[in-house]
């Protein structure tokens, strides 16, 4: 479990001054939950993932990852063996020259002997679906396979938590669908999965979400209850996903729709009403 | 146009060289070199010519890829014959005023432009058999020892990964840039050459400054993979030698042996 508690990050702006980034923030992760996090630009949702493994360190409040606090540098590595980080820029997170040794860097780094990371190496890269592409370069591989790669060499390091920082927010639409379908089959592993992101459609999977904004929670709960609320959310420019913003204006003209998030279930939502 | 740049090129095989221990291969390619530049005698000279150019013909690999490596040091040997050719004193072979060729000058341009094209010729071989990562590694292998006397094995080793990681990231960017600026009517093909080296201001600028973003989101990452220098760091492809890198080694000591002799 993580602990955030009463949390507040700051950072240095252009003329000097102290900015909150994240602001007397109090959050639970659970173990094999999946978490989505959401908020328009500056709302302090990176931060906060920095926060979760130590690359940032909270200015007061504190953050317990399985019992341990991340202002402790004692903790520092078990930390970030625990929670694995995936970033926004697939190219500036692959170190070495060919996938499998990039995929080796994490467990490499953590002392694992040779035998073991082999064998980790083959079932991470099977996991995300490139183990065809072992040998390759990275220079070579699509926006979305680069990507798979960098949940490999996370997932390689055996972490108990996944966080993911707006990890499609580079991609072409067939690299994000590569992605999301990869967390997703993730999730169904047991793995919890701490997703950033500011596109709405991509929360549509998780158990819970998290809706930031000045580096503020504003909203907590499903996904479904988060849609309800579109007013709030277009106050700070996030916008609810087509088939939900759908059912909101046939609900407003008197049709008796339920609260549909895909494709799927708005047409089993309008059927019925055909006959 | 930036796509030829061949920096630590791999052409895949399966020939003996390619299998050698890439430790070994550095060792054997510096006593290749090192005999290179020792021999002074004819036969010498074709003991080195030829099992320079065994090696070559072992590796498998066409030799259009040679012929390239040694495109950009063609003007370099070409300097190197002539005033050889020219200043070396001894028996007149032909005078044409105050410049005339001795017997002993057209052997030396000869020799020494071979030395050269040698010279070059083994270290792409080198590159060519050795994958950047089995190339690292050695290197920081055979610098290891040198740790106590402050020598950053593990550090020059991580460098050199990730320079040969991002060059083409990096050529790619260029190219984008280039097109970008053209396409707001930069013109990088006429004027002077102080104009042209001007022109060039626009592509370096933000090509520096992505290259420091990069850099400092790439720290953030590897941090956050645990990555704290090479202390308790384990390798998952370990080095190993074997009996045809041990005779391999043989080899090259004796060939240095025999090439030291032929001085006399």
């Amino acid at each position: 479990m993580i602990q955030i508690k009463g949390v507040t990050s700051f950072y240095t702006g252009l003329d000097d001054k102290k900015i909150r980034a994240v602001d007397n923030l109090s959050l639970q992760i659970q173990q094999g939950e999946h978490l989505s996090i959401i908020g328009p630009n500056g709302s302090g949702k990176s931060t906060l993932a920095k926060l979760l493994n130590a690359l940032l360190v909270p200015d007061e409040g504190e953050i317990i990852v399985d019992g341990m606090c991340t202002g402790d540098e004692n903790n520092l590595w078990d930390i970030r063996q625990r929670v694995g980080m995936v970033f926004q820029n697939p190219d500036n997170q692959i170190v070495a020259t060919s996938v499998e040794e990039d995929v080796a860097f994490g467990p490499e780094n953590l002392g694992v002997p040779p035998q073991e990371i082999l064998k980790r190496v083959d079932e991470s890269l099977d996991l995300v679906g490139m183990g065809k592409f072992k040998n390759r370069a990275p220079h070579t591989l699509s926006g979305g396979q680069k990507q798979r790669v960098a949940i490999a060499g996370v997932i390689a390091m055996l972490p108990e938590y996944l966080v993911l920082d707006e990890p499609t927010t580079m991609l072409d639409p067939q690299g994000r669908d590569e992605v999301l379908a990869t967390v997703d089959f993730l999730k169904k592993k047991g793995k919890s999965i701490i997703y950033i992101t500011h596109f709405m459609e991509e929360i549509i999977p998780s158990d819970r979400v998290v809706v930031m904004d000045e580096g503020r929670i504003i909203l907590e709960g499903t996904p479904r209850e988060i849609f309800e609320n579109s007013s709030l959310l277009k106050e700070v420019n996030l916008d609810v996903p087509p088939i939900a913003a759908l059912a909101d204006a046939l609900r407003r003209e008197g049709l008796p729709i339920g609260r549909p998030l895909q494709v799927k279930e708005m047409v089993s939502e309008l059927w019925p009403l055909l006959s | 146009m930036l796509k030829d740049i061949t920096i630590g090129q791999y052409y895949p095989g399966e020939s003996l060289i390619h299998r050698l221990d890439p430790r070994i291969k550095i060792i054997t390619t510096l006593i290749y070199m090192i005999s290179l530049f020792v021999v002074n005698s004819f036969p010498g000279y074709i003991l080195v010519i030829t099992v320079g150019l065994l090696a070559i013909l072992n590796s498998k690999i066409p030799l259009g890829y040679f012929i390239r490596g040694l495109k950009p040091i063609f003007i370099l040997i070409g300097i190197t014959f002539f005033l050889n050719i020219l200043l070396t004193p001894g028996i007149p072979l032909v005078k044409i005023g105050p410049i005339k060729i001795t017997e002993e000058g057209l052997f030396l341009g000869i020799f020494m432009s071979i030395r050269l094209a040698m010279l070059v010729l083994v270290a792409s071989l080198l590159t060519l058999t050795t994958t950047p990562v089995n190339f690292t590694e050695a290197i920081e292998n055979l610098l290891s020892p040198f740790k106590g006397i402050g020598v950053p094995a593990h550090e020059l080793a991580m460098m050199m990964t990730i320079a040969l990681r991002f060059i083409p990231t990096l050529l790619e960017e260029t190219d984008k840039i280039i097109k970008a600026q053209k396409a707001r009517g930069a013109d990088f093909e006429s004027g002077n050459l102080l104009k042209r080296a001007k022109n060039i201001i626009p592509i370096l600028v933000p090509l520096f400054i992505g290259a420091l973003r990069r850099a400092d989101e790439l720290a953030t990452a590897m941090e956050s993979r645990c990555y704290r220098g090479g202390e308790g760091r384990t390798r998952m492809k370990a080095l190993t030698i074997e009996t045809k890198d041990k005779i391999a080694m043989a080899a090259a000591v004796l060939f240095l042996v025999v090439t030291v002799m032929s001085r006399w």
